[in-house]
């Protein structure tokens, strides 16, 4: 007979990670399964050059198409032949996922933001959509308790709109963050330091980041948060906790009661199928993986007596951007910019009360800007002519580089966004995949070319020098075609342009959470209404995306959901 | 058609499954680490480095002599070695020679629009002149870079197709990014440092 366990929690990435290691030293029983392959950080992430690499970056024989990524850090990335997906006729969207120990925690770009309350109470304000069901103040104490322990750089600026979390000491600018701070100032918009779940200090047994600039490829010191490097290891040492790696569940299995009796998942290289039983089961598969798994798990989808299991997907509006050179900085001395992987934040500046309030769209957007070397030269190709002066050009231009990109913006949730099973498709295990419908409406379109006026008046301002742009939702002046006599810089700030929104990786919604069972799938502690043993982490429970980087917010939502969840095992009402 | 960076690297990835490419790939990372393994020890962030001897004897497997002697030549022009590195040091030509030959069968249409472009190379006379006759040749072909109104030769598109791989070539190679752009990322340090000037601070 299997061995039941208090708790099982699928996926091990920053949620699964997080509940793990809340309930083992809570003292609960607890099997994680995840789908990917055990990672050593010391062991498997190292500094490389792309000289170093027998592609230059580009890969192994066939692993360009099957693997996302690059030939650093494939291994933590997804093999798409094993894991297909489908998006219906006109959808546009690109999944971006990682299956490994700590999923896409061990390659994100650690940018952490707290949500405010003009956005968990949009829909009362402007009427559209769906409030949250919580406020700031029952979020707080969670975004302390998760803050306090992964580590977040950053300072407290006192921004309603951006609220100030626990903060280890800030990384400094670099000269063309510096310029964009000067710039902004006299524009009289607020700026602070990206905030980011790196460590400036030691930090629980970690060591503080040494500024290689190597994140997205694995720290190889644990500086900066995963749950390799900060969760998983206090979740060991209670000897409460089993991982189980290379184990893919395929259901949640329900009993007569209407509780979930445990998981079912297939053995990764065996295929052989294991049924475990819990108490509790936890979804911290990712977003969207997590509503596949609902959706496998019973006719119309399980806990989905709302109907809207599968809608309401979300991601935050991506697209344009700015790419130049800040004339300031060219020919200047050679210095690390790149080592933080870092940049400036401008809160988002429009629609947060009445005064700042615009008639063309709702909801608000973030900006990031940063500048300096990098590891290749994305712009040389496209710079005409050639020899000595053209060398000297290429160089003189390495140190004054510079991009202002969104990081967020908001998009507006609309139930015909949704995914559902596709009827043919199977992954490798014979699992059937997701079928993904997805695009932007007006409002979002808006609120795009909003943001590109305010990211090409940010770079006017700081002097900067824009390159000619290519595609519909590249950046302004990024190199679609290098090479192309097109992309040549030119001097001139191109005026805003119909852009193509597109998503940033910020995926969310598709169990929204509500007061009442009717409107959603979730409550406010992501444990489902329908059944009271059965939780939801990740972005799963968002009603709406807000502007700011989500991740932060997912781990309070488990940390509260954990808090809930032990509550209710002393309480006996799960 | 031209051929973007990335679909002739995507066709080098195919073609290095050949025994062939895998072979040239793993000598090829060799020379590349142990040039890199001078980049970590010494303090020096410039100066050209010695060839690899694997690729001092290389032959050119796809080009024939003549036109890869001339590839080499051009792609120098185009990288000149000077107070810093340029494409010899990189061996950006090898670099061409072998992702093309290592395609195989793989990409008959890129390997043509390579031959084509090194016929129009000899075609103007490029093969037989003197290292200075090319440099103004060179610079002649290029031309409607610079000024789109001018006309281009039937040159104008190799020296495009050379000069984006030599690029590539180039700037993902030490001698590249360290030897000629100074990169200083990619390291170890106790801080990250500020910017000092008090003229980025003020707009
Ligand atoms: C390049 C990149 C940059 C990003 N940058 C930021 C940023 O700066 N700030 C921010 O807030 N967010 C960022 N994100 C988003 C962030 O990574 C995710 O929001 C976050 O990782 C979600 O955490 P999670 O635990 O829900 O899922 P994940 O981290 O995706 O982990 C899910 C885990 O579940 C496993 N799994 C999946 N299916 C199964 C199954 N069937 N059975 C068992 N296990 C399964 C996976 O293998 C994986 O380990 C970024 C993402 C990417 C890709
Ligand atoms: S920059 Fe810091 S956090 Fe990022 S990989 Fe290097 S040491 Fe780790």
């Amino acid at each position: 007979m299997a061995v039941k366990y208090d708790a099982i929690v699928v996926g091990s990435g920053a949620c699964g990670g997080w509940a793990a290691m809340e309930l083992a030293q809570a003292g609960m029983k607890v099997l994680m399964l995840e789908a990917g392959s055990p990672v050593d950080q010391s062991a498997d992430f190292h500094h490389t050059f792309l000289y170093d690499l027998k592609f230059r970056g580009r890969g192994e024989p066939g692993f360009l198409r099957r693997y996302s990524g690059s030939e650093r850090n494939y291994r933590i990335m997804l093999d798409n032949e094993e894991n297909p997906y489908t998006t219906s006729p006109g959808t546009v969207y690109r999944w971006s996922r990682s299956r490994c120990l700590g999923g896409r925690s061990l390659h994100w770009a650690r940018a952490s933001d707290r949500m405010a309350d003009y956005e968990f109470k949009a829909a009362s304000r402007d009427g559209y959509g769906m409030d949250w069901a919580l406020s700031y103040a029952d979020l707080k104490p969670y975004y302390d308790r998760v803050e306090r322990f992964i580590g977040v750089s950053g300072a407290a600026e006192g921004f309603p709109q951006f609220p100030d979390g626990i903060f280890l000491p800030v990384m400094p600018l670099n000269c063309a963050e510096t310029i964009f701070t000067a710039a902004c100032k006299s524009l009289n918009w607020p700026t602070t330091h990206r905030r980011l779940a790196q460590l400036t200090t030691p930090l629980n047994g970690r060591p503080p980041c040494h500024y290689c600039g190597n994140c997205v490829n694995g720290c190889d010191v644990g500086a900066m948060f995963s749950t390799v490097s900060t969760t998983l290891r206090p979740a060991l040492k209670t000897g409460n906790l089993e991982v189980r790696t290379d184990s893919v569940a395929a259901q949640v299995r329900m009993n007569n009661e209407n509780r979930a009796q445990g998981v079912t998942y297939i053995e990764r290289f065996t295929r052989r199928s294991v049924d475990v039983d819990a108490r509790i089961v936890i979804l911290a598969a990712s977003t969207l993986e997590n509503t596949r798994l609902l959706l496998l798990s019973q006719k119309e989808g399980l806990a989905n007596s709302s109907g809207t299991l599968g809608h309401y997907m979300l991601d935050q509006i991506g697209g344009g951007g700015v790419i130049g050179f800040l004339p300031k900085l060219k020919g200047g001395p050679s210095r690390l910019d790149d080592g933080k992987s870092a940049g400036i934040t401008i809160p988002n500046l429009v629609n947060i009360d009445a005064r700042t309030a615009r008639k063309d769209f709702i909801r608000g957007y973030v900006i990031n800007a940063t500048g300096g070397q990098s590891e290749y030269p994305l712009y040389a190709a496209s710079l005409p002519g050639f020899g000595s002066e053209w060398k000297k050009e290429v160089r003189s231009r390495f140190v004054a580089q510079a991009r202002v990109w969104i990081a967020g913006g908001e998009m507006l949730a609309r139930k015909e966004n949704f995914v559902e099973l596709d009827p043919e498709v199977k992954d490798h295990w014979g699992i059937p995949v997701l079928k993904i419908h997805f695009s932007h409406c007006d409002n979002d379109r808006a609120l795009l070319a909003h943001f590109q006026q305010t990211a090409e008046e940010l770079f006017r301002k700081a002097g900067g020098e824009a390159m000619a742009m290519t595609g519909p939702s590249a950046p302004v002046g990024f190199p679609g075609a290098p090479g192309s006599p097109d992309a040549a810089p030119s001097k001139t700030t191109p005026a805003a342009r119909k852009l193509t929104p597109s998503g940033v990786i910020h995926e969310v919604g598709t169990a929204r959470m509500s007061v009442s069972p009717r409107d959603g799938v979730l409550n406010a502690f992501c444990q489902t209404h329908d059944i009271p043993n059965l939780y939801v982490f990740g972005g799963n429970a968002f009603p709406s995306t807000g502007d700011k980087h989500p991740t932060l917010t997912m781990m309070a939502l488990a940390a509260r959901g954990c808090d809930h969840m032990l509550e209710s095992v002393k309480s006996r009402t799960v | 058609m031209t051929v973007s960076r990335r679909t002739l690297l995507e066709w080098a990835i195919r073609a290095s499954a050949t025994p062939a490419g895998i072979h040239f790939f793993s000598r090829w990372t060799e020379a590349a680490q142990s040039q890199s393994a001078t980049a970590h020890s010494g303090t020096s962030h410039s100066g050209a480095q010695s060839a690899p001897d694997f690729l001092a004897t290389y032959p050119p497997q796809f080009f024939s002599a003549r036109d890869f002697a001339a590839l080499e030549s051009f792609t120098q022009i185009l990288i000149p070695t000077d107070e810093t590195p340029g494409a010899r040091e990189a061996h950006c030509a090898h670099f061409v020679d072998f992702l093309l030959h290592s395609m195989g069968t793989l990409s008959p249409d890129t390997q043509q629009q390579w031959r084509d472009a090194l016929s129009s190379l000899e075609a103007a006379g490029f093969h037989d002149s003197s290292p200075e006759q090319r440099k103004s040749m060179v610079a002649k072909i290029a031309a409607p870079e610079l000024d789109p109104a001018l006309e281009k030769s039937p040159a104008f598109a190799a020296y495009l197709l050379i000069k984006r791989e030599t690029v590539f070539a180039f700037y993902t190679s030490r001698a590249g990014i360290i030897g000629a752009l100074d990169y200083r990322g990619n390291t170890y340090n106790v801080s990250f440092p500020a910017c000092t000037h008090p003229e980025h601070h003020e707009i």
